[in-house]
């Protein structure tokens, strides 16, 4: 069995000139809880499209939970949970809906969603367009849950949510989907949330996977590293993300090799004020490339 | 599953129409028409003419009930942007459209067969011995009259229906409009083609030369299979087209 969930490979889906995704190659592990980060309009909804079968692809590979969407996307659909666009049937109640739902998918579980209906605390009898914003992602969130996927795969799902709903969405979704083996594909551009569950994370923008890495070997890898002085030729040093000058010192982030690279700078004579860590926040400014000089990183992975 | 989702939605519209058909044919027994039946049999005052008489009055509530129809399903849902969740649904394309349209269309046939049967009772009520209607030179069954209006109420439904379903899928909420707008756009073209070259007709959408076959001379309305299998095509061929149309596009 193929230990990845989704795979794509070179994917690429154009609206006319609109490159929405450019050759993306990502890699999601079963039974990871993958962050898919990325700006507003960077590809991430499209991409998710392309992977439920919804949007058709311009170019490239595919798979998901092993099977090409393209050919068997009625298997895909029934093992995956999608959480796109958190619009359902306005005029049918939450009953009606799980109802509709249930005669769909051969592992549809009365009882969760039962369950689910009371850890949300949803009035179900109510419809579903007179609901707030944060009941009807529940909803949205119940009906995947109970049809028993393997694969969950939510499209912004916090987005207009409080943070108390938001805290007992992500509670939910790690607690109940996550740690039974499952995989969780969340994207955002909500990085605390992110970096509170994920274990990966792929960052997009404009249509490419700029970074993808475990969590953790991010925050051990990229660094900032102060020194004084002006920026030596980037073409130096390949694991340089960015450099900026400034006010007589340079800060350059580097992907890998910190320590290294600043053993290098003071080989060179130039003095290292400091070498510190970066939160999540920090290396997706840097990827997306918010800073003044940026390289385009590979995948760690 | 999702029959019960169409007809949740259709139900009241379903209703509606067999009550307005009701009224009609209750407002149309009314009508004087017996007196017809007094004088001697013809071709002019059979009971088949009668037939026509009062069924034409059903032609207009017909459409209109077969162009609501038509906009209920997948097009209406996509334009209350639910299209992404229906189609993420473990099924194809094609399984949403046929049974959208599969339902719809028995749902009207249900209202045709009952607007014929009143007739047919009618039609008893008002001459009870029409058992086999016999025209002279046309050995016509009340079976085969009825049959025949049947058949040709749902040809006329059957087109409009599709095409109205179909101009939702194109068109999503404004469906209705579209459809409209090309039922009055070929009437119009119709009307302006007969005007400049008279030798030339058009096909008419309510089918009235095969409801009069009954009436008219022999040879009248004489390849009625060939237009019923025309006509059937053409109908069908706008569910086709919708399915191909959301096979191909990309659902937002």
């Amino acid at each position: 069995m193929n230990d990845l969930a989704i795979e794509t490979h070179a994917l690429h889906k154009h609206y006319g000139d609109i490159r929405a995704v450019d050759g993306l190659d990502m890699h999601v592990p079963r039974g990871a809880v993958y962050g898919f980060l990325g700006r507003n309009g960077a590809g991430k909804t499209t991409t998710i499209r392309l992977l439920a079968g919804l949007a058709h692809a311009s170019g490239g590979e595919m798979r998901v939970l092993g099977l090409d969407p393209r050919v068997d996307s009625i298997a895909i659909l029934e093992r995956t949970g999608l959480v796109i666009e958190k619009m359902l049937l306005p005029s049918m109640t939450g009953n009606d809906l799980v109802r509709f739902n249930r005669g769909f998918f051969p592992r549809w579980s009365d009882a969760l969603a039962r369950k689910y209906a009371e850890v949300f605390e949803l009035d179900m009898t109510r419809k579903f367009k007179k609901l707030s914003t944060g009941n009807r992602t529940k909803l949205c969130l119940l009906l995947a849950l109970a049809q028993g996927a393997e694969l969950l795969v939510l499209d912004e799902p916090t987005a207009g949510m409080d943070p108390v709903v938001t805290d007992q969405l992500l509670r939910v979704m790690v607690e109940d989907f996550a740690n039974e083996g499952r995989t969780l594909v969340l994207s955002s551009h909500h990085l605390s949330e992110v970096e509170r569950i994920a274990e990966w994370v792929g960052i997009i923008d404009q249509g490419k996977l700029l970074l993808e890495a475990r969590l953790d070997d991010m925050r051990t890898n990229f660094r900032r590293v102060r020194v004084v002085g002006e920026a030596l030729a980037l073409a130096e040093w390949p694991d340089i993300v960015s450099a900026n000058t400034g006010e007589g010192t340079t800060e350059y982030v580097v992907r890998a090799n910190a320590d290294a690279f600043a053993a290098h700078l003071g080989s060179q004579g130039t003095t290292v004020l400091d070498v510190t860590p970066l939160n999540l926040s920090e290396i997706f400014l840097e990827v997306v490339g918010k800073g003044k000089t940026n390289v385009p990183v590979e995948v760690l992975a | 599953m999702y029959l019960w989702k169409y007809w949740r939605e259709s139900r009241i519209t379903f209703a509606v129409g067999l009550l307005l058909v009701g009224l009609l044919l209750w407002g149309v027994l009314k009508i004087p028409v017996g007196s017809l039946m007094q004088g001697p049999h013809d071709a002019g005052d059979s009971p088949a003419t009668i037939y026509l008489l009062m069924a034409a009055p059903l032609v207009l509530p017909l459409g209109f009930l077969a162009l609501l129809f038509g906009s209920f399903g997948i097009g209406s849902d996509m334009g209350k942007g639910s299209g992404s969740f229906l189609f993420s649904r473990p099924r194809t394309r094609a399984f949403f459209v046929w049974n959208d349209w599969g339902f719809g269309i028995a749902q009207l046939l249900l209202i045709v067969l009952a607007a014929n049967a009143v007739l047919v009772l009618a039609i008893h009520r008002i001459a009870p011995g029409s058992g086999p209607i016999l025209l002279a030179g046309h050995p016509v069954s009340m079976l085969s009259i009825f049959c025949l209006h049947c058949t040709a109420g749902l040809l006329l439904i059957g087109l409009l229906f599709g095409l109205t379903y179909f101009c939702s899928v194109l068109a999503k909420n404004r469906g209705v409009l579209l459809a409209i707008g090309i039922v009055v756009a070929y009437q119009i073209a119709k009307a302006v083609v007969k005007y400049k070259w008279p030798s030339i007709t058009l096909p008419d959408l309510t089918l009235t030369e095969f409801s009069m076959t009954p009436q008219g001379p022999p040879g009248f309305a004489k390849n009625l299979g060939l237009e019923i299998g025309l006509r059937s095509a053409v109908a069908l061929a706008f569910p086709f087209a919708a399915q191909l149309l959301l096979q191909q596009r990309d659902i937002d």
